[in-house]
């Protein structure tokens, strides 16, 4: 019996320890495995790369008068040109062509500029012209009109008068008498006045011949002078003579318009007159007892001729200064010769730019030593007035471009130095310096970097590498990258700890929150006092690792 | 007839002493759920009082399971625990059996005056022993170290007691007659000694056993180092969570005992009859 229990007890025991063995396992199986590391000091590299191109510092466009034929093109596209060599030429035949017919395009505008000054001129003068007419036809109208009130006037008065005498005598022969007398003294007046009129358009018209003589004189003096002389065409005598005439005319007209007004007042005193006496020769035949009516009738009659005669006055004059305002009116402004002027001017230039390029044979040459980017014209088409040619200038110097993304751009900046890596695997260039950083005009995510290169390092057009690698200062406290995790915008990592336990000391895992200053492709630099380089932190897992988890070290 | 009538009276203290065995047994197989619904009124502070099942309804392995496959911890403490366990027994085989001889069968002077210091400090319990004794271990750098509570046991004074009292059995004629045939004293304690007193060795080992194997109180206070931890520290506080971890515990605790106390008790017996029996 006691044995049976001692081999049981045993048994027991035996049980326990494989279920110790078993428990084990069944337990270790559930860690994970961790690599750590620790922090340390490092300098944490931002290299910027990029892959770019040759290009040239400056571009110049070559180019021509439009309009031309190319009658030759003799660069390519891509190929260097020295300065001065030909690029292109144009037909010279075409050329003269456009050269002659410009030419006389011009002459016929200079004389269309001849011609409109002329007539310009001798639409002021019209005008001038019609002004005095105007104002001679205002002034014999009012002259006319005077007169005519002032017959009416004595009409009036000499039939007051007559039934005045009328009635003074009673029989009115004397009134007769003095109406007829006035009348007649009117006449006389008139006649005077008429024959002194005429007097003096005699007058202005011997001074017009006399000026004009002299001014004929004149001018056969001076032409002479002025044919040398560059300045305007010499006057012909006609026109010499039209221009005193033009002086005088408005003196001559008013001359000539008083007389006629004289002689139409002479032929209405007249007028009145005759019929005076022919009236008094109807009514003599009238019985006497109604000539005391009809002197007062003749009386009112004639008042109301006077009074007629001043309203017709005024309709008159009213009239004639509406003639003289119409011919005072101002004219439209007139320009069309000094804008033919102008048109003259850019027809000249333009010809001058024709003449120039007949005088280089139509052969068009390369102003610096380039290479040609672009040839925009055709053998056989016409120029535009756009670029013919564009040439890469080399004189200026080459420069490497390329493209970064916008959230490098703190890595880089202007001075840093630069290795180029050429892609036809030629040697590195080395001691090239950055030159310009600016935003890419296409696309804003993207910044320009150029870096001057030195002559003959490589051609245009090349590709190359650049590498900027800027170091910054030393961190304290690095990491890499792998052992940082990142929740809700804070980074943490995990620590390796031992704590103790019943099954003796265990790795567990603590988290830490730090903050991350700097961080690289491999290397994060974390705030000093967020870790120290004595903890060992957790820098690779097999599983995902939570605070507090148990794990078990990797064997190094 | 009257065989049947004591058998039946008596039966019913015996279900009432074993039941506690059977809780453990039935608790160990329930389930969760089952388990915060009988142990509601006692760990969980509901009102009413505790419910049980002889059989549970939904009988699970689940637990022992989780105790022998998910906890390693649990099986450090176990060999902890033999560890300390078989080491006290040694030690105490190896001093107290000897002074047990010594206290029977020797004259010398002073000899009332230890046992009385022996027996009065059988009586002493372990809180009252337990601050000079932290001092001492502390002087002897035994602190968190697993001999600082096997020496102190191995030099317990019970064993010592009971043994005394069977090796007062052994008659001295037997002794004499020995020492007449020239045995030595040695020779003496290890032929006749010993044989004849095995039963009283054995169930100082048992009772030993018994004590040691289930000691809470010396690990929890000088032992800081967890895994130096014996068994029964394993769920200092039982709550509802860890009640059925708590019963398999339990079990796995009570078996080694139920196999010493089965292979240890004709010797029990046969001391506590030699005992009354005076020569």
């Amino acid at each position: 019996m006691r044995k049976k229990l001692v081999g049981a007890l045993a048994g027991f025991l035996a049980v326990m320890l494989v279920f110790t063995i078993l428990s084990r396992a069944a337990d270790s199986v559930g860690i994970p495995r961790v690599s750590t590391d620790r922090a340390g000091k490092k300098v944490i590299g931002h290299p910027v790369s990029a892959a770019g191109k040759i290009e040239q510092n400056q571009e110049q466009a070559v180019f021509t008068e439009a309009n031309q034929r190319v009658k030759a093109i003799h660069v390519n596209e891509g190929q260097q040109v020295e300065e001065g060599e030909l690029l292109f030429e144009l037909d010279m035949e075409e050329l003269e062509d456009q050269i002659l017919t410009a030419k006389e395009e011009l002459e016929k505008k200079k004389l269309q500029r001849q011609d409109t000054i002329s007539s310009k001129e001798v639409s002021a003068a019209n005008k001038a012209n019609s002004r005095a007419n105007a104002e001679i036809d205002y002034q014999n109208a009012i002259d006319a009109a005077d007169a005519a009130i002032q017959q009416a006037k004595d009409k009036w008065d000499a039939a007051k008068q007559a039934l005045k005498n009328y009635k003074k005598s009673g029989t009115g022969d004397s009134g007769e008498d003095s109406v007829a007398g006035t009348l007649q003294k009117t006449c006389n007046e008139k006649k005077a006045a008429y024959e002194n009129a005429v007097g003096e358009r005699e007058a202005t018209e011997q001074e017009i011949n006399e000026k004009i003589q002299a001014a004929l004189k004149e001018n056969s003096e001076t032409s002479d002078e002025t044919k040398s002389g560059s300045g305007s065409d010499p006057l012909t005598e006609k026109e010499i003579e039209a221009q005193i005439r033009a002086q005088y005319q408005a003196a001559l007209d008013m001359a000539i318009q008083k007389e006629e007004t004289a002689l139409k007042e002479l032929q209405a005193a007249e007028a009145a007159l005759d019929e005076y006496k022919q009236n008094q020769a109807a009514s003599a035949a009238a019985s006497q007892q109604t000539t005391k009516e009809q002197l007062k009738q003749q009386a009112e009659e004639a008042r109301i001729a006077y009074e007629q005669a001043v309203q017709d006055k005024e309709t008159q004059v009213n009239n004639a200064a509406k003639g003289v305002r119409d011919a005072n009116l101002a004219d439209a402004s007139n320009h069309s010769d000094q804008v033919e002027s102008i048109g003259i001017d850019q027809d000249e230039r333009n010809l001058k730019k024709l003449e120039k390029l007949k005088e280089w044979g139509g052969k068009i040459l390369s102003p610096v030593k380039g290479v040609v980017s672009k040839v925009f014209i055709t053998t056989g088409d016409r120029t535009t007035d756009g670029t013919a040619v564009l040439l890469a200038d080399i004189s200026s110097g080459l420069r490497f471009t390329a493209q970064i993304p916008v959230s490098q751009e703190k890595y880089i900046a202007r001075l840093d130095e630069v290795i180029l890596k050429p892609d036809n695997n030629g040697k590195d260039i080395q001691g090239l310096t950055v030159d310009t950083i600016s935003t890419n005009s296409e696309d804003p995510g993207l910044l320009d970097v150029t870096v001057q290169i030195p002559e003959n390092a490589l051609e245009i057009g090349a590709g190359a590498t650049m590498k900027v690698n800027k170091k910054s200062e030393p961190y304290e406290i690095c990491v890499p990258l792998s052992a940082l995790y990142k929740e809700d915008n804070q980074y943490y990592l995990f620590v390796v700890e031992g704590t103790e336990t019943i099954l003796g000391t265990e790795q567990t895992v603590r988290r830490l929150d730090v903050t991350v200053i700097d961080q690289n492709s491999e290397y994060a630099a974390l705030e000093n006092g967020s870790v120290t380089t004595e903890q060992d932190i957790v820098t690779d897992s097999e599983k995902l690792l939570e605070a507090g988890d148990r794990v078990r070290l990797n064997e190094s | 007839m009257r065989k049947y009538i004591g058998f039946a009276i008596l039966i019913i203290p015996a279900f009432v002493a074993c039941y506690p065995i059977l809780f453990l047994l039935t608790g160990s197989l329930m389930g969760q759920m089952e388990l915060s619904r009988n142990l509601a009124p006692v760990l969980g502070g509901t009102d009413g009082y505790m419910e049980w099942s002889l059989l549970p309804m939904y009988p699970t392995f689940r637990y022992y399971v989780e105790l022998l496959l998910d906890t390693p911890a649990i099986f450090v403490m176990f060999w902890n625990s033999v560890k300390m366990t078989a080491g006290i027994l040694a030690g105490q085989l190896l001093v107290g059996v000897p002074a047990a001889w010594g206290f029977a069968k020797f004259k010398f002077p002073g000899k009332k005056i230890l046992f009385m210091i022996y027996i009065i400090l059988m009586m002493m319990p372990f809180q009252v022993l337990m601050l000079s004794e932290y001092l001492v271990l502390d002087q002897l750098h035994l602190l968190d170290d697993q001999l600082g509570i096997i020496l102190p046991a191995a030099f317990s004074t019970f064993p010592v007691f009971i043994m005394y009292r069977f090796f007062d059995g052994v008659p001295d004629a037997i002794i004499e007659s020995a020492k007449l045939d020239g045995a030595g004293h040695l020779q003496v304690f290890v032929l006749i000694g010993l044989p004849l007193g095995s039963a009283g060795i054995v169930s100082a080992m048992v009772l030993g056993f018994l004590e040691y194997w289930n000691l809470i109180e010396q690990p929890l206070t000088f032992l800081k180092d967890k895994s130096l931890w014996p068994m029964a520290l394993f769920l200092p506080n039982i709550d509802l969570n860890h009640a059925g971890m708590a019963f398999v515990t339990s079990i796995m605790t009570l078996i080694p005992s139920i196999f010493v106390f089965m292979g240890g008790q004709d010797y029990l017996e046969q001391g506590i009859v030699a005992s009354a029996v005076k020569e």
